[in-house]
């Protein structure tokens, strides 16, 4: 009876923690749309929207680890957003595993295009900004909200910028 | 020559003398008087123990502190209505005069001028830079960030003391009244309001009060009130009025969001497309650097995100 019992339970806890196939969709559908509002955000320059995606413990971690406080992102951003002429983000999940109902983690890639003016001529000037990290989001009461970013790489490429010595 | 005719002579010749004298007379003092406010300032910027800031020193001052930022606004104000006339765009004219009309009187008339002119070019701005802009866009900044541009009307009271804070939840029991309440026991100059702050967004009360703010004001129904609880500014109650989520009157909000992120790029333009000739912001702005930056290809950077 006490090993049937075990059984049981096994079987019990196996349904109740593995998901369907149509509750994994259902949440990645959801955490996409995370991604979006948040690359929607950066496009406006709405650093509101941008963390109105995230748990309000969340925690941003840099490529060595170290915790960059939610002031410290905030000033990094809108110093890259506010004086551009254009940014926009895209994002692709390059990996999605859920190992349980409540949480999710994604590989992602953003590559974000920020067009700033050359100081004096105007002239648009293109950084392309290429970012992974590794995302943790959990199933909150107010949905999926990204619980922690760990950037793994951010690399820039500048691209028409002159030559020094070039004339103008 | 007759007698009767040397008289008549005699005397149109001492009339003029003596309305020569007069004239000279009052002449000679105008002079002086000029010559004696000549040195002073017409209309002094300040007067300190006796003595003059005249208008010219306070100017230069302006000029040296904070002329490049003037002069670039002054700039990029005419840059945009020059723009709006060209593309047909005017103001509101109807608002304008409201906004105008609620001015105190007494404001000086080119303080009015200029403050008018800044209001023609708020409104001409926001109308370039939504021109293109269609409604589907704006629904779709409306559904993706409506909770972050809702409007919350919030009341509070900043308490003291725990003990004071009883004291208000019993009084909000017995039907005391909010406003009623906060004029005894808050502790903030909102009291004097009956603890209205006014209409709110969640990043503002996120900014102002605190993550638990958010959470308790989400968890509140229009005309409810919490318990005490902690915020970023001390110990308090908030209750929750009117709330406005809706697209209609949410809809000025989503603008300003998109009006916003566009400024950069209608102003680099114009500011390429224009010709801007001015001693001034040549001799001060210095000349970019010739270039220097590297080339094109990866380097490694600030972790932004």
């Amino acid at each position: 009876m006490g090993r049937l019992l075990n059984k049981f339970s096994v079987v019990l806890v196996l349904t109740l923690t593995s998901l369907s196939p149509a509750q994994t969709n259902d949440a990645r559908a959801k955490i996409e749309y995370g991604y979006l509002r948040a690359t929607k955000a950066v496009s406006l320059k709405f650093f509101d929207g941008i963390i109105s995606v995230r748990t309000p413990d969340y925690e941003l971690l840099d490529p060595e680890g170290s915790p960059v406080s939610l002031a410290v992102e905030r000033i990094r951003m809108e110093g890259m957003m506010n004086p551009a002429i254009s940014v926009s983000e895209r994002y692709t999940i390059e990996s999605y595993e859920q190992p349980s109902a409540s949480r999710a983690r994604c590989k992602v890639q953003y590559i974000t295009t920020v067009i700033t003016p050359e100081p004096g001529s105007r002239r648009p000037l293109t950084m392309v900004m290429v970012t992974r990290c590794l995302d943790d989001w959990l199933l909150t009461e107010k949905g999926w909200k990204l619980a922690r970013t760990h950037v793994t790489s951010q690399t820039m490429q500048r691209t028409n910028i002159r030559p020094a010595g070039t004339p103008k | 020559m007759t007698r009767g005719r040397f008289m008549r002579y005699a005397t149109l010749v001492s009339i003029g003398l003596i309305l020569g004298g007069i004239l000279g007379v009052v002449a000679s003092r105008m002079v002086r008087r000029h010559r004696q406010t000549r040195g002073k300032p017409p209309n002094p910027a300040m007067i300190i123990n006796g003595e003059t800031v005249p208008m010219e020193e306070f100017i230069t001052e302006l000029k040296v502190l904070s002329g490049q930022q003037v002069l670039q606004h002054v700039l990029e104000q005419r840059l945009v209505l020059q723009e709006a006339k060209r593309q047909g765009i005017g103001a509101d004219e109807a608002s304008i005069a409201r906004q105008m009309k609620a001015l105190s009187p007494q404001l000086d008339p080119m303080v009015r001028q200029s403050m008018e002119r800044e209001m023609r070019y708020r409104d001409v701005f926001r109308k370039l830079l939504l021109a293109k802009v269609s409604e589907s866009e704006k629904r779709l900044v409306y559904d993706l960030f409506r909770e972050e541009l809702a409007n919350y009307e919030l009341f509070g009271i900043f308490l003291a003391n725990r003990a004071d804070g009883q004291a208000v939840m019993s009084g909000l029991e017995f039907n005391a009244g909010f406003a009623a309440l906060a004029a005894r026991y808050s502790v903030h100059s909102t009291r004097a309001k009956g603890g209205a702050f006014g209409y709110m967004t969640m990043p503002q009360i996120r900014l102002w009060l605190g993550e638990d703010a958010v959470g308790q004001v989400a968890a509140l129904q229009s005309g409810k009130h919490t318990g005490p609880f902690y915020t970023n500014q001390g110990l308090m109650v908030l209750k929750l009025g009117a709330v406005h989520k809706s697209y209609q009157s949410i809809k000025p909000a989503v603008e300003e969001l998109i009006a916003n992120a566009g400024k950069v790029a209608l102003l680099n333009r114009l500011l390429q497309e224009g010709k801007v000739r001015s001693l001034y912001l040549q001799g001060i702005e210095p000349e970019p650097e010739a270039t220097g930056t590297p080339g094109a290809g990866s380097v490694p950077l600030d972790y932004i995100r």
